[in-house]
């Protein structure tokens, strides 16, 4: 029998025609969707552009950058919030350019995504900010430096924790400073804001939170009633009311607790104690969500090779428990980072609370219409990037992850 | 209707007289809330000995043998592993499972960690060993389940056998005196079964102590001391493979092996 | 039970930190020490703080009064009213947010859900957007971009808001929508009610029975809600109008143009404090012919000055009808080259000079007092009102509002004296120069079981039909916004999660598209989607405490101004928490329910 020779499929299965006959024109509803979907598409883009182009008032948003990205912080101390953001960078390029295959991806990929952000802001920096343009070069080039050091000596891995753990004490005293009236001299967390608030709060609410809700978690599903019955009246209570109420109670009892008169705490130390705390309890359902995906017969197995019940949880449970719940704690970073735009309610002058002081600085009232428009969108592109771009990082996580071990 | 055979009295499953008993079982109940689940259990076993425990589904065979290592706490009786009762005192209970191994029906290998670190996790941090030793030692018991090469990857890489063998692996490396399994090749595919059992054969010869829960008879009968049939939270009947495949006295058993052969 | 030999029987010999039993309780004690100690501590510091200022620290200052303005209330408030009942209309104004938040999000949730899942490449970019752009923009920025950004540039007075089709009135005071009010006459629809809820169920059944029989396929819903629905219209006419209680009447407060129906129950023709509003009557009111001077006034439109410009608040086609607008002085006007271009509907009335001589307005000709004339323009006009009515419907108070035409101008006189009235203020503020009462008659009218109240702006508010601010609008918009996006993704998880092969055997058995979604894969879906929803829904009215930031007074905002006020900071705030975690339990009650039923259908 004669074998029968293949032929391509018609032309309306294949190519362009098929794509859109599947996807657009199928049938005549689908076509009328389609037609109007388009139309208003483009009419929203082409207005938006257009809008953005030609009427929007950005000059005034573009003056006020400075406040934007770090507030009150004096002009001539900006070596040290850049200098922090160099360290992180330097760090961050050493453990991706030491790390290994597997893993080492997603820090790879982190650390690029970083430079390539950093690498912009240097080339605005070098065109427009002349205060700042050095300081800039500086933060490129600690990247570099590290990620190229990682690669010429792996070795350094090994002490990659001790090195971080250093790095925070160095930051916090670039931050603050140490005092006197020179270089080092102390910045009041009053003059503190703009975008470094609003990651400073990210961070600390994620790094505090993070021992503190697996100590929750654990607490939750203890053995022992009291425990149990402690740490979940702690985590609903705290996860019953929002954040914003969270803030406004702290600010307004955290003087009282620690006993001590108001304008001794800062508004921000009061505003890390809430997001901490709430952020918490939130991190103790998303660790209990681990801690119940890790199968019995694990705690089983290392009890029966005769490890401790503490040695069980801390070598076998929470490794995996924890891993099954990276995604969940981006995600809650992800809402972290979002969240920390209410410390407006305590007065700080987070990156979204700035915009509203630009709102209402004369020269903005001047405008007609004044330019809640822009300021707006600036906000919402600025947030959006950094959300959307944790989130896709996350999804690879998760992928990768689910690749690695099983 | 066959009639049931009435109990007269619990059946004691003693280990022959003369050696040294490394399991003493004496009057072993055990209850899940309302249910009880092990009734008056008589058992011990003799160094070197291997016990094979086979029985219907939901029998307490299970149990019994977690009992043994306080995987399962039990409320009436005595449990005595190598001199040491099995009591509420925290130091007895871990040092029972420091001289006990034990095989699981699902393996439970640690996922998150190598073969290597499986192995030599409890030797490092329960015995404290040292690295090297851990590793040496480690090594040794991989070669001797036939897996040496396998030691890098991660479990999910491996075969159901290749898995068991691991977890084989992982009890020796502690060097227990005792090991227990609890239905090893329940859940392999039939063409991995053989390694398996292959290992816990050479095992068997070469003395190790070993109360096993199977229902492979062929093992039972090449390598088994003794066999003891359970039903109903029972030991209904104890006897060598030969009496117990030839001519078994009760009736229960009978109906069980009929099924099973 | 016989317990011969326990294994616990050694236990006494067993030393109490090596046995697990007792390690256990010793455990807990010394958590229970911990705790308590920082409970002590805590109420310590908290006790002693308080001492020492005079903050106060119990409940007592919640029946004092407030003296706080709350714009908007579910039920009646003033400032006068205890902290007490503003808590409470904070917690009922979370609620308003909330439940109308809750279902328009899930509507919302779905359907960008759906579209995500569309074959339509467009649909599905449009949804993906959707999706990715809001759930990743914090709620703060979206609340006060609809806030800010959007609704507050809206026509920015009252007078001038936009009319919408359909009697929709909107500004940047919010919206108004034409609203079905019960009357009076309302409880005679009950047995109306109940006789169409029985009409159609037994419509249900008998159609339902039918079908059975005769072997068809088809649904007997169709007809049951036919059936309910024509039982209801039929009988709501055949109810017919209902005339009102014979002591209901009318009085007038010209000075505020409030008009209020209440029953006289003294007869004294004045509303004593314990007569009664009626809230919802009809009212017909009737101002005689008159004439009004009145002067231009420089207007802001959009924070951006318009010359020379003036508005009326006719805010109806027919009654633009009955007004006329002419110069005081027509001579001078000639002499000064002054035009007036009027234009009823929307009213819009410019005094413009004809610099290019074609007799009509064109942009550009207003009188800019910037160039030509001091600050201040004003050119006097005469309002002239004809055969000027107003049907009326009282809100839930018992009252309705008509613009206060001064006392001459109704009574056929001119009004010399109104200085610096502008047409704007003609229907506000009372002015110094002129004190007189309105003449005019109301008549109250027959009303049917529901009343339909239509929106207007007789003065700086809106009246009659049913006002949604522009801070309740702002946060309920971008809550609903901001909360779908995290359902649709929900949604979309749900139905992916539906089994490619369930589609396919549906399609097999012959099922449409439509049947294969709404009996195959949505049922299926649902028990997926609905225990995260339920927990969305908690976010949503969590997140509703963000109202500050669109000035709008719910639980947490109120509770913010009463812990200021008052300083009663620790009360407040257990106050504002226990509010909060009793919504919460009652959403994880509910969703317990669920899971449960879920469970249920599961095997
Ligand atoms: N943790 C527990 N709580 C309550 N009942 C249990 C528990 N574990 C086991 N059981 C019950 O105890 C009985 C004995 O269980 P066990 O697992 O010992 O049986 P088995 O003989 O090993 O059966 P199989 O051959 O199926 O493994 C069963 O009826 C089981 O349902
Ligand atoms: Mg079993």
């Amino acid at each position: 029998m004669e074998v029968l020779p293949s032929r391509r499929p018609p032309r309306d299965a294949r190519g362009v025609r098929a794509w859109l006959k599947q996807n657009l024109f199928g049938s005549i509803s689908n076509s009328i969707i389609s037609v109007v979907s388009i139309g208003l598409g483009v009419w929203a883009v082409v207005g938006l552009v257009g809008w953005i182009l030609t009427s929007a008032h950005w000059a005034q948003l573009w003056a006020n950058l400075r406040l934007f990205a770090v507030y009150r912080y004096p002009a001539d101390l900006l070596w040290r919030p850049l200098g922090v953001v160099a360290l992180v960078m330097l760090l961050l390029g050493l453990t991706a350019g030491a790390s290994g295959r597997g893993s080492g991806e997603i820090i790879r990929g982190v650390f690029w995504w970083f430079f390539n952000l950093v690498a912009v802001l240097t080339v605005l920096g070098l065109f427009f900010w002349p205060a700042v343009r050095w300081l800039w070069v500086m933060v490129a080039a600690a990247g570099l430096l590290g990620y190229f050091g990682g690669r010429a000596f792996p070795g350094v891995m090994r002490s990659m924790a001790y090195l971080w753990g250093a790095s925070v004490v160095v930051a916090v005293l670039l931050l603050t400073g140490t005092g006197g009236s020179g270089a080092l001299r102390t910045v009041d967390t009053k003059q503190w804001g703009g975008f470094m608030l609003t990651l400073v709060l990210a961070i600390v609410g994620i790094a505090v939170s993070f021992p503190l809700g697996i100590a929750l978690a654990l607490g939750r599903r203890s053995r022992l009633p009291v425990i149990r019955y402690v740490s979940v009246t702690f985590i609903e209570v705290i996860r019953g009311a929002p954040l914003i109420t969270w803030l406004f109670i702290a600010s307004l009892l955290v003087p009282l607790l620690f006993a001590v008169s108001p304008d001794r705490i800062s508004a921000l130390f009061r505003a890390m104690v809430a997001v901490t705390v709430f952020s918490a309890a939130y991190m103790a359902e998303n660790v209990r969500g681990g801690l119940q995906a890790v199968p019995r017969g694990q705690n089983e197995a290392a009890r029966a090779l005769g490890l401790s019940g503490w040695q069980t949880t801390r070598l076998i449970v929470l490794p995996q428990a924890l891993r099954a719940v990276i995604p969940a704690i981006v995600g809650q970073a992800i809402g972290l980072f979002k969240d920390t735009s209410l410390v407006f309610i305590v007065g700080l002058f987070d990156f979204f609370n700035v915009s509203n002081t630009v709102a209402s600085q004369p020269q903005s009232l001047l405008i007609p219409g004044g330019i809640r428009l822009e300021l707006s969108l600036f906000l919402a592109a600025v947030y959006w990037y950094f959300a959307y771009r944790m989130s896709v990082a996350s999804r690879q996580l998760e992928r990768q992850l689910g690749v690695g071990t099983r | 209707m066959s009639e049931v055979a009435a109990p007269r009295g619990p059946v004691r499953a003693d280990a022959p007289d003369g050696g040294t008993r490394i399991i003493e079982i004496d009057g072993l109940n055990k209850w899940f809330g309302e249910f009880h689940v092990l009734k008056d259990i008589h058992l011990s076993v003799n160094k070197g000995e291997v016990v094979v425990i086979i029985g219907p589904s939901g029998s307490g065979k299970s149990t019994l043998i977690r009992c043994i290592n306080r995987l399962e706490e039990h409320q009436e009786g005595r449990i005595v592993v190598d001199g040491i009762e099995l009591t509420d005192d925290v130091r007895n209970i871990d040092q029972v499972r420091r001289e006990t191994g034990m095989v699981f029906q699902q393996f439970n290998l640690f996922p998150h960690l190598t073969v290597l670190d499986n192995v030599t996790l409890a030797p490092l941090r329960v015995r404290k060993w040292k690295k090297a030793q851990a590793e040496e030692r480690a090594m040794y018991f991989l070669e001797k389940v036939g897996i040496p090469e396998q030691a890098r990857k991660y479990p999910g890489q491996l075969s159901g056998g290749q898995q068991q063998r691991v977890a084989i692996a992982r009890a020796l490396t502690m060097e227990p005196k005792v090991m227990l399994f609890d239905e090893p090749t329940s859940a392999l595919d039939p063409e991995v079964i053989g390694e398996v059992l292959d290992v816990m054969v050479t095992l068997a010869k070469e003395g190790m102590t070993m109360a096993v829960v199977t229902h492979e008879m062929g093992f039972a009968r090449e390598v088994g001391d003794r066999v003891i049939f359970m039903d109903a939270g029972q030991i209904v009947e104890v006897g060598t493979p030969e009496h117990f495949f030839q001519n078994p006295r009760e009736e229960r058993t009978r109906a069980f092996l009929s099924k099973i052969l | 039970m016989a317990t011969t030999r326990s294994s616990n029987s050694g236990s006494a010999r067993i030393p109490f930190y090596r046995n697990v039993k007792t390690i256990g309780l010793l455990a807990q004690i010394v958590f229970v020490v911990v705790v308590v100690a920082a409970m002590y501590i805590v109420y310590h510091n908290v006790s002693t703080a308080l001492r020492a200022s005079d903050i106060p620290a119990d409940f007592s200052f919640l029946g004092n009064r407030a003296g706080v303005p709350i714009a908007e209330s579910v039920i009646r408030y003033s400032p006068n009213d205890s902290y007490g009942r503003a808590f409470v209309i904070g917690v009922l104004n979370t609620l308003k947010v909330a439940l109308v938040g809750v279902v328009a999000a899930t509507l919302l949730g779905i359907l960008i859900g759906v579209m995500r899942l569309s074959r339509n490449f467009m649909l599905r970019q449009i949804a993906t957007v959707y999706v990715e752009t809001l759930r990743n923009t914090p709620l703060a920025v979206q609340i006060v971009f609809w806030y800010t950004a959007i609704l507050t540039p809206l026509p920015p007075r009252i007078l001038n808001a936009v009319m919408a089709p359909g009697g929709i009135l909107l500004s940047n005071q919010g919206i108004a929508l034409p609203w079905a009010y019960p009357t009076h006459h309302f409880p005679a629809m009950l047995p109306v009610l109940a006789l169409a809820l029985v009409a159609g169920l037994g419509t249900w059944w008998w159609w339902r029975r039918r079908l059975i029989r005769a072997d068809r396929p088809g649904s007997a819903a169709g007809p049951g809600w036919l059936a309910l629905l024509l039982v209801l219209l039929i009988g709501y006419f055949a109810v017919g109008r209902a005339p009102l209680p014979a002591d209901v009447t009318t009085s007038f407060r010209a000075a505020s143009g409030v008009v209020t129906a209440f029953r006289d129950l003294d007869g004294n023709g004045t509303r004593g404090p314990n007569e009664p509003t009626v809230p919802y009557v009809k009212i017909d009111a009737r101002v005689p012919d008159g004439q009004l001077q009145v002067q231009t006034q420089d207007l802001v439109e959009s924070r951006r000055l318009v010359y020379s410009t003036f508005r009326f608040p006719i805010l109806r086609p027919s009654d633009a009808a009955k007004f006329e607008v002419a110069f005081a002085d027509p001579a001078k006007a000639a002499a000064q080259d002054l035009h007036l271009a009027f234009k009823r509907f929307p009213s819009r009335g410019v005094v413009y000079q004809d610099r290019n001589h074609n007799g009509a307005f064109d942009a550009g000709e207003e009188i800019d007092t910037a160039a030509e004339k001091p600050r201040g323009f004003n050119e006097s006009l005469v309002l002239t009102a004809t055969d000027f009515h107003w049907r009326l419907v009282t809100d839930r108070y018992g009252e309705a509002r008509i613009p206060r035409f001064e006392a001459e101008a109704a009574a056929g006189g001119s009004v010399s004296g109104g200085t610096n009235i502008s047409p704007a203020q003609l229907f506000s503020q009372p002015t110094a120069t002129s004190q007189a009462t309105l003449k005019a008659d109301f008549t109250l009218q027959k009303v049917r079981p529901l009343v339909w109240s239509v929106p207007r702006v007789p003065i700086s508010t809106y009246v009659g039909g049913i006002e949604l601010t522009t801070n309740y609008l702002a946060l309920l918009i971008a809550l609903i916004v901001y909360t779908a996006s995290f359902m649709a993704e929900i949604v979309r998880g749900g139905l992916q999660a539906v089994a490619k092969g369930q589609t396919e055997a549906a399609k097999a058995l012959g099922l449409s598209d439509g049947q294969t979604f709404r009996l195959i894969v949505f049922p299926q879906a649902l028990r997926i989607i609905l225990p995260p929803m339920i927990s969305q829904y908690l976010n949503l009215t969590k997140n509703s405490s963000l109202a500050p930031l669109a000035a709008y007074a719910e639980l947490f905002a109120i509770s913010v101004i009463i812990a200021n006020q008052t300083g009663a900071s620790v009360p407040v705030t257990l106050m504002l928490i226990a509010a909060y975690v009793v919504i919460s339990l009652a959403f994880a009650f509910v969703l317990n329910i669920v899971n449960a039923r879920m469970a249920l259908v599961e095997r």
